[in-house]
């Protein structure tokens, strides 16, 4: 069952996600800051969001914080596995602007 | 002011059955309470709220709905029915629209969930389908007549004749759900 990861491109929404969990945020702030970074244009929908939480609560990019007081929103912060994750996304989003860059952009 | 209204809606007309809650909601009506067939509206300013139906994975009481239901509300969504496993969602239009990012995922689970929910009770029709024709075979392997024995072959006569009806008309929509997911499919190999 175990993949590869490094070699799999993200969604937009988990990238999205992984690059905003740098600190702790629960749920609603995720979606927030998301729509902020991507200036209004990814919106997530919570459906999706707590899909994507889950799936990578179980591949261990994620963690939840435990919670101090009790009725406190669930927050969530990246693992180091996140991190390498979401690195190995960025240079894969590298290359494919190098290469668009190399024959668009080329006189 | 109240209103009630009675309606039923078949597994595959739920987007039809989302449109209706939301031209209610556009005339000024509502959704406050759902149940099997049951609506009950609330007049309103008109587009108040947006209506969305959800297909969940396991009934809607059940720990890990519970678990995703509180964390929608979290993000001012609203849960304001439920049949089986369909919750009725609500949010204020005026936070935005709330339809899912990535729509052609979410169509596909809801395809999936909807075909697997489908297969469960075709897969009880076909062994109670199996059960009745081999009873009415049974039955007929017998040179015997009595009143109650007549009565019972032709229960599992009409019951096999019944069955086979079902099967055939739910075939079709069997299908319709085969190519829906096969269209999604093929879009997301496109977009994401």
């Amino acid at each position: 069952m175990e993949q590869k990861q490094e070699n799999i491109a993200l969604t937009e929404a988990v990238y999205y996600i992984l690059l905003t969990l740098r600190e702790p945020l629960h749920g609603y702030g995720i979606m927030q800051e998301t729509e902020r970074m991507s200036s209004g244009r990814l919106r997530l929908s919570a459906g999706t969001l707590y899909g994507a939480l889950s799936s990578m609560l179980e591949k261990g990019w994620i963690e939840a914080m435990s919670g101090e007081a009790e009725g406190r929103k669930k927050e969530y912060i990246i693992t180091y596995t996140g991190e390498q994750v979401l690195k190995a996304e960025f240079s894969r989003l590298k290359e494919l602007v190098a290469n668009g860059q190399a024959v668009l952009e080329s006189k | 002011m109240k209103k009630i209204e009675r309606r039923f809606w078949a597994i595959n007309q739920y987007r039809e059955e989302e449109n209706w809650l939301n031209d209610m909601s556009a005339a000024g009506w509502q959704l406050v309470k759902a149940g099997i067939m049951k609506y009950e509206f609330e007049s309103g300013p008109r587009n108040e709220y947006t209506y969305r139906l959800e297909l969940l994975e396991k009934e809607a009481s059940s720990e890990e709905s519970q678990n995703y239901i509180n964390f929608l509300e979290e993000a001012g969504i609203e849960k304001v029915g439920e049949c089986n496993n369909w919750v009725y969602l609500r949010r204020k239009s005026s936070e935005g629209p709330f339809e899912p990012a990535n729509k052609a995922l979410n169509e596909l689970t809801h395809a999936i969930r909807i075909q697997s929910s489908f297969e469960k009770i075709r897969a009880n029709f076909i062994i109670l389908f199996a059960v009745v024709v081999i009873a009415s075979f049974i039955c007929n392997f017998f040179d015997y007549s009595a009143p109650w024995f007549d009565f019972m072959k032709g229960f599992f006569e009409g019951m096999s004749f019944a069955l086979a009806v079902v099967f055939a008309l739910t075939s079709s929509i069997f299908k319709g759900f085969r190519r829906d997911v096969e269209r999604i499919a093929r879009e997301m190999a496109l977009h994401e």
